[in-house]
C-alpha cells in the first residue's frame, strides 16, 4: 500500500512537471516493480509488456479506426452533412444548433475523435448560425458538445483503447455504444429546445425547405450511412472481427474520399503518416499504463481496494458512482486520453471481482470522459471550437455548453440507473 | 533542430507503408475469405509484426516533433517565472531516459525470445528479430533526442517546441 502511495506521488509529480505520460508511467512502473521483487524480474516484466502488446494482432484495430478518422477528415464531408440535417431540422426554432448536433452525430458515425468532429463541425455550422443571429454561446455550445459524440458514438478510439486495456471485446463496446449514442443526440437535441423554449433570440428558426428538396441533401451523404452499416452491421452479425472492420471502414473511407475527388497523392501520404504517428504516441502510454499498473497490482493495492469497498458494504453501483466522481474531478486536470489509459486498468482490476459488466462500465466511462471535454478548466473540446472560432470569447463557449452538460449528466443517470440501454443490443449478438 | 531529411523521409515512407499494407492485407484476406473461401495464410501474424514495426518508426518522429501525449498542468507557473526553458531541457534528459530504458527492456527481452525460441502460431516465424528492430527504432528514437539536447545546449537554450506535429 505504502509503495503505491510513494508511487503515485511520484508520478503525479514528474507528470505535471510535463515528463511525458509514457515514460513517466514506465520509469515509475518499473522502478516499483523492481524494488518489490528485484530488478531482473521487473525487466522481464516490463520488456514482456511492451513486446505482447506491440504484436497483439486484435491492437492493430486502433491504427485501422484512426486512418478511416483521417481519411473521412480529408473527406470534407462536414458540410454536405450540415446542408443535410438542416434541411430536415433547420426551420425549427433553434433548428440549426439542433442541426448541428445531429450532423455530428453523423460524423461521429464514422470517426473515432470527438476533437476532429467538434473542429470540422465547427467551420461548417458556425457561418450559418452567424448569418441567422444565433448567440455565440448557442452555435459554439452546440458545436463542442456535438464534438464529445465523437467517441461515444462507434467507432470511437477511446473505447479501442478501453477494450485493450480491460482486455474486453471492442466489437461488443462499439455495439453497447450505439444506443447510448442515439439517447445522448436526442438529449442534447432537447437541451437545444429547452434552451430556445426559454430564450428564442439565442435561436431564432432557419428557412423552411419544401419538403421534395429534403431527399436530394440526403443523397449526397450515403457514404456515411453505407460505411456505418458496413462497419457496425458488419460487426454486429458477426460477418468481421473488430480488426477486419477497421481495415474495411479505412479502405471504404479512402474509396469514398477519391470518389469525392479530395484525395491527391500528398494528402494520402499524410493521412497514412498522421495515422501512424497518433498510434504510436497513443501506445507508448499504452505501455506505461500496462506496467504500472502491473506494478500496482503487485503491491496489492487493487486488492486492497477491493477489502476495503468490500467491508463499507456499497453496492457495485454505487462504486461506480465513485468512480464517476473521481473521473469529472480527473477531467478537470487531464486530458480524456490520459484519463482512460491511466486510470482504466485500475478500475477495472478493482470492478471485475464485484462483478460490474465492464463493457457497460466502459460506456459509462465514455460518457464521463466527454463530459469531462466539455467543463472547465480543461475542455479540449472548446478549446478546440475557440481556435476556430478566434472572436468568440472562452466563457461564452463554457456558458452556451452547460445546458448540454446537464443532458449528458440526465444520459449518463440514465445508463447507470438502467444498464441495458447499453446492454442489451450486444445481448443479441452472439 | 532540423531531422535529416533522408532520415525523416525514410520514416514517414515506413510509416506510410507500413499502416497502409495493413489495411490492404486485411481487405484482401476478408474480400479471398467471403468470396473465394480462401483466406491468406499466416496474414494475421504478418500484420502482428507490421504493428509492431509501425509503432517503433513512429516512435523517432514523435520524439522529434516532442509529440508525446503530457500533462503539464505546471506549465504556466514554469513560464512566468522563465524558468521554461529549463524545463524542457529537463523534460527532454529525463524522456533520452526513458527512451534508453525501453531500448534496453527490449533488447533484454529479444534475447530471452532467441533463448526460449518463441515462433508465431501459423507460420512459425520466430519472434525475436521483431523485438531487436524494436530496440533499435528506440535507439534512433533516443539518438535524436540527445542530438536535441545537444543542439539546445550549443545554441542557446529556447522554449516551446520547434516543430509543429504538421510538420511530420
Amino acid at each position: 500500500m505504502l509503495e503505491s502511495a510513494i508511487a503515485f506521488v511520484v508520478l503525479f509529480a514528474i507528470c505535471f512537471a510535463g515528463i511525458p505520460l509514457g515514460f513517466s508511467l514506465i520509469l515509475v512502473g518499473l522502478g516499483g516493480f523492481a524494488m518489490l521483487r528485484g530488478l531482473l524480474p521487473g525487466i522481464e516484466m516490463a520488456g514482456q509488456q511492451i513486446v505482447d502488446l506491440s504484436t497483439n494482432f486484435g491492437f492493430s484495430v486502433l491504427p485501422l479506426f484512426i486512418l478511416m478518422g483521417t481519411f473521412i477528415h480529408r473527406a470534407q464531408l462536414s458540410s454536405d452533412l450540415y446542408d443535410a440535417t438542416n434541411a430536415w431540422l433547420g426551420h425549427r426554432r433553434g433548428g440549426l444548433a439542433m442541426a448541428t448536433v445531429a450532423a455530428c452525430g453523423a460524423f461521429a458515425a464514422v470517426s473515432g475523435s470527438s476533437l476532429a468532429t467538434a473542429a470540422t463541425m465547427a467551420k461548417v455550422a458556425m457561418p450559418s448560425m452567424r448569418r441567422f443571429g444565433y448567440a455565440d454561446s448557442l452555435a459554439a455550445g452546440s458545436v463542442a458538445a456535438g464534438g464529445t459524440l465523437g467517441i461515444l458514438i462507434p467507432p470511437s478510439v477511446p473505447m479501442v483503447i478501453y477494450g485493450i486495456l480491460t482486455e474486453s471485446d471492442i466489437g461488443k463496446l462499439f455495439i453497447a455504444g450505439v444506443v447510448p449514442g442515439i439517447l445522448l443526440i436526442f438529449a442534447y437535441l432537447a437541451a437545444v429546445w429547452a434552451v430556445t423554449s426559454v430564450r428564442p433570440a439565442l435561436g431564432p428558426p432557419g428557412e423552411r425547405i419544401p419538403w421534395a428538396a429534403r431527399w436530394p441533401h440526403l443523397g449526397r451523404v450515403w457514404g456515411v450511412v453505407a460505411l456505418f452499416v458496413l462497419v457496425l452491421g458488419g460487426i454486429y452479425f458477426g460477418i468481421f472481427t473488430p480488426t477486419e472492420a477497421a481495415g474495411i471502414g479505412a479502405a471504404g473511407a479512402l474509396v469514398f474520399a477519391l470518389l469525392r475527388r479530395r484525395m491527391p497523392w500528398r494528402e494520402f501520404v499524410d493521412s497514412l503518416v498522421e495515422a501512424g504517428i497518433t498510434s504510436g504516441m497513443i501506445f507508448i502510454v499504452a505501455f506505461g499504463a500496462l506496467i504500472f499498473s502491473n506494478f500496482v497490482n503487485l503491491a496489492g493495492l487493487t486488492a486492497a481496494m477491493v477489502d476495503f469497498i468490500q467491508s463499507l458494504d456499497v453496492s457495485a453501483v454505487g462504486v461506480v458512482i465513485a468512480m464517476c466522481v473521481i473521473y469529472l474531478l480527473f477531467g478537470c486536470v487531464f486530458d480524456s486520453l490520459a484519463m482512460l489509459l491511466l486510470t482504466v486498468p485500475i478500475f477495472a482490476a478493482i470492478l471485475a471481482p464485484l462483478d460490474v459488466d465492464l463493457i457497460w462500465f466502459g460506456i459509462v466511462a465514455i460518457i464521463v470522459v466527454e463530459i469531462g471535454l466539455i467543463t472547465p478548466p480543461i475542455g479540449m473540446n472548446v478549446f478546440i471550437v475557440k481556435t476556430v472560432l478566434e472572436d468568440v470569447s472562452l466563457w461564452a463557449i463554457f456558458a452556451g455548453v452547460w445546458p448540454f452538460v446537464v443532458a449528458s449528466l440526465v444520459g449518463l443517470a440514465l445508463i447507470v440507473a438502467v444498464p441495458d440501454i447499453a446492454l442489451f443490443l450486444p445481448q443479441l449478438m452472439h | 533542430m532540423p531531422l535529416p531529411r533522408l532520415l525523416r523521409q525514410a520514416l514517414r515512407a515506413l510509416i506510410a507503408i507500413d499502416v497502409f499494407a495493413m489495411m490492404a492485407l486485411i481487405f484482401v484476406d476478408v474480400f479471398l475469405r467471403y468470396l473465394f473461401n480462401a483466406p491468406l495464410p499466416g496474414a494475421f501474424e504478418y500484420i502482428q509484426f507490421m504493428l509492431a514495426f509501425l509503432i517503433f518508426c513512429a516512435l523517432p518522429l514523435i520524439t522529434w516533433t516532442e509529440g508525446h501525449i503530457v500533462v503539464s498542468i505546471f506549465e504556466g507557473l514554469f513560464r512566468r517565472r522563465g524558468l521554461d526553458a529549463v524545463q524542457r531541457l529537463v523534460v527532454m534528459s529525463v524522456s533520452a531516459g526513458g527512451l534508453a530504458v525501453i531500448a534496453y527492456l527490449l533488447w533484454h527481452q529479444a534475447f530471452s525470445l532467441r533463448n526460449s525460441g518463441q515462433i508465431t502460431g501459423f507460420v512459425e516465424l520466430p519472434l525475436y528479430p521483431i523485438a531487436f528492430v524494436m530496440s533499435g527504432l528506440t535507439v534512433v528514437a533516443l539518438a535524436i533526442q540527445i542530438a536535441m539536447i545537444a543542439y539546445d545546449l550549443r545554441h542557446g537554450l529556447r522554449h516551446g517546441r520547434r516543430t509543429e506535429p504538421g510538420d511530420i
